[in-house]
């Protein structure tokens, strides 16, 4: 049997609309509020900004900022019941891999200059760069995935 | 008429279940209480449509406990966003026929 379909016009634009109902209520309900960007932005900022430190307690900074996010995104995910990978496919893509290039650039850069230039202020100037673009880029990044989800 | 009508996809051509696939086409993961409140269904109709989406390969069901609780994960397929991307197509398609001007007689 062939299933029927209505091929109405006013129909796919109420079922349209009612899609994006849903989809909004989802983004509703997972908006960020700014310390969750501010704290996204500290996280990542502070792996730069640990390399200022001696070695030994660089391992345990950089054991407790990856724990962080971890859990950042596991309290995400137990309180709201659901889970969106930053590297979705889709639009927000883009922002990801920005933001990750952005980080791998700094990061490298300020450990050249710590290591081989001894400038050990080098990872702390690189946090401050990181830290409002990592912030700039977690909003952003929101903003773009509200539009994806609008259809 | 111009050009041949846009494909239609039955699986998901019921609002509710276009609705869903929508939802989880947005998240990686949503838990079936989340997708539930945000489609505006009961437990049984949304349990009855992702029985038949799933039948389908378009959504992927996962139980997991968590303090305690048994919770349903659920999480679209490739197949599910291949299938709701292009009915969302053309449902645009269609929807755009509302916006054409009626010819002059």
């Amino acid at each position: 049997m062939t299933a029927q379909i209505d091929r109405e016009p006013m129909d796919a634009a109420a079922t349209l609309a009612a899609v994006r109902e849903s989809r909004t209520r989802i983004a509703d309900a997972n908006a960020c509020p700014p310390w969750r960007h501010a704290l996204f932005a500290t996280l990542i900022s502070g792996v730069v900004a640990a390399q200022a430190a001696p070695t030994r307690v660089f391992f345990a900074l950089l054991a407790v900022l990856f724990v962080g996010l971890i859990a950042m995104f596991v309290v995400q995910r137990a309180r709201k019941g659901v889970f969106i990978n930053g590297w979705r496919a889709g639009a927000t893509r883009g922002v990801s891999a920005a933001i990750f290039a952005v980080y791998m650039a700094i990061y490298t850069t300020t450990w050249f200059l710590k290591s081989e230039r001894g400038l050990w202020v080098a990872p702390l100037i690189g946090a401050a760069i990181l830290f409002p673009l990592a912030w700039y880029a977690s909003r952003r990044w929101m903003q773009v995935y509200r539009r994806e989800l609008a259809l | 008429m111009s050009g041949p009508a846009p494909a239609l996809d039955p699986v998901i051509h019921a609002p509710a279940r276009l609705q869903i696939a929508g939802v989880l086409a947005a998240v990686s993961e949503a838990e079936f209480a989340v997708v539930r409140d945000a489609v505006g269904v009961s437990d049984s109709v949304l349990s009855k449509h992702l029985s038949a989406l799933s039948e389908a390969g378009y959504v992927r069901l996962r139980k997991a406990t968590t303090g305690g609780r048994q919770r349903t994960w659920l999480s679209i397929t490739g197949a599910g966003r291949r299938a709701f991307s292009a009915h969302v197509k053309a449902l645009q398609a269609l929807a755009g026929m509302a916006s054409l001007p009626v010819a002059a007689e």
